[in-house]
């Protein structure tokens, strides 16, 4: 089937089957190496993309669903300023190692900022606990993440 | 098609359909060619599909068909939508008012597959291991089904025959679950679960709902998940606190009883004497959560 979709602000048509997953239909037809393939089965989070704004796992979303719809991956973020605070934060904080979990955790942590900006550190725990790193032991990446909640809650 | 993924440059695909009205799902239903799925939000059929385990020519998406979404309590009846997320459900004050309710979408898998993931879904797949089945069953929902036959509700406790096993029949789409709302001024819930990693699985999970009256239990109701093959109510706990003062002793001397009415298996996530011990803690907390929120003083 044909399905037409916004990727990261540009529109792209592509010829799937239904039920492959988006995140093959982003890696391998749509080159978009930023999200990463991972479990494959809707464990490790790796392959978090923003579904009309959304944080959803792209291993878990039907290729067929995308149909009309935008997508948002991290590259796609680096202009917006929230976005470009998370990742900034997670520099600061030194909140990766091999960096591979990464764009699923920013996708992750701008989604829940996203409805809660001033979040504490047990929201942001529960918020991202779809998430895997295997180097970091979290407590980084959730200093870099409360650090833009603090930052946030404090403007308003 | 040979391994049951898909062939990756789409020369031999399902169809996909996304019908507007719940009829014309059902039309499709009857009419696709070979072996039909539906699709909601896909979290739990997406995978079993990658892996093979699922075959479908055909896929009838109702994510979009108005009407099957959305949460309404009108005269003290709750309906929510077959289409309905968990992540909706969550943010609906029901489930503030109704916290087992509120309690289960919170710890169903993890934020992203929430978001996606549906109410309908969970009764349809009847995995005894989801998380809001416990609540649904404590709150005795029913199940409302449409299909070539028109429309029909039945109870949850026998729309869930056996483990994925459902009263579902050939053609037949869930349109939503519904159930008396707890009165808010003397009625309390709760759901209690544990899970051997942060966004696992539930190794077990208890929902309680409990009415009082002058300070002693008027209905107490209470469902296990994860220890049966069907979310399964705990008869005998019921039985015993009926009744009684709303003290954190006859709630403790209850709760021991919940093992009689579990069937647990033995797997990676325990042992079925361990799963006794935990749904009798479960049990405990839950029913101490309920009767605090229903006004009492356990």
């Amino acid at each position: 089937m044909r399905v037409a979709f916004e990727l990261d602000g540009e529109e792209r048509t592509v010829e799937t089957p239904p039920d492959r997953s988006l995140r093959e239909l982003l890696r391998e037809d749509c080159d978009a190496r930023s999200v990463k393939a991972g479990c494959d089965g809707g464990r490790c989070g790796a392959c978090t993309v923003l579904l009309d704004g959304d944080a959803v796992k792209a291993c878990l979303v039907m290729a067929a669903k995308v149909d009309g719809r935008s997508v948002t991956t991290v590259e796609g973020i680096a202009t917006g300023s929230l976005g470009r605070e998370v990742q900034d934060a997670f520099e600061e904080h030194s909140a990766l190692q091999c960096g591979y979990c990464t764009p699923g955790f920013v996708l992750s942590a701008l989604a829940h900022l996203d409805d809660d900006p001033d979040a504490d550190r047990e929201a942001l725990r529960s918020a991202l606990s779809g998430n895997v790193c295997r180097c970091t032991g979290y407590e980084k990446i959730i200093d870099a993440v409360a650090a833009v909640a603090e930052r946030r809650g404090d403007a308003e | 098609m040979t391994d049951g993924t898909a062939d990756a440059t789409g020369r031999s695909e399902a169809d996909y359909y996304r019908p507007e009205t719940v009829e014309a799902a059902c039309r499709r239903l009857r009419d696709a060619d070979g072996r039909v799925r539906i699709v909601a939000g896909g979290q739990t059929l997406l995978p079993l599909v990658r892996q093979g385990l699922v075959d479908a020519d055909a896929f009838v998406d109702v994510s979009a068909v108005p009407g099957l979404s959305g949460v309404t309590v009108e005269d003290g009846r709750a309906t929510v939508g077959a289409t309905t997320t968990y992540a909706e459900l969550a943010d609906h004050g029901l489930a503030d008012r109704v916290a087992a309710l509120g309690e289960a979408c919170a710890v169903v898998a993890d934020r992203q597959v929430r978001t996606l993931g549906t109410v309908g879904g969970a009764v349809a797949h009847g995995d005894p291991t989801f998380d809001l089945l416990a609540p649904l069953r404590a709150l005795d929902a029913d199940v409302g089904l449409a299909g070539p036959d028109g429309r029909r509700r039945v109870p949850l406790s026998e729309f869930l025959i056996g483990h994925l096993r459902t009263d579902r029949h050939e053609g037949e789409l869930v349109t939503d679950v519904t159930f008396d709302r707890p009165d808010p001024e003397r009625s309390g819930s709760a759901y209690e679960r544990h899970a051997a990693a942060g966004s696992g699985r539930a190794t077990a999970g208890v929902a309680a709902v409990v009415t009082l009256v002058d300070g002693a239990v008027e209905t107490a109701r209470v469902a296990c998940s994860a220890v049966a093959d069907t979310p399964v109510r705990a008869h005998a706990v019921e039985g015993d606190l009926t009744g009684e003062a709303a003290s954190a002793e006859a709630v403790a001397a209850a709760s021991e009883r919940a093992p009689a009415d579990i069937d647990p298996i033995d797997d990676e996530a325990g042992s079925p004497a361990y799963k006794r011990r935990l749904v009798a803690t479960l049990t405990e907390r839950s029913l101490l959560s309920a009767i605090g929120r229903a006004g009492g003083s356990p």
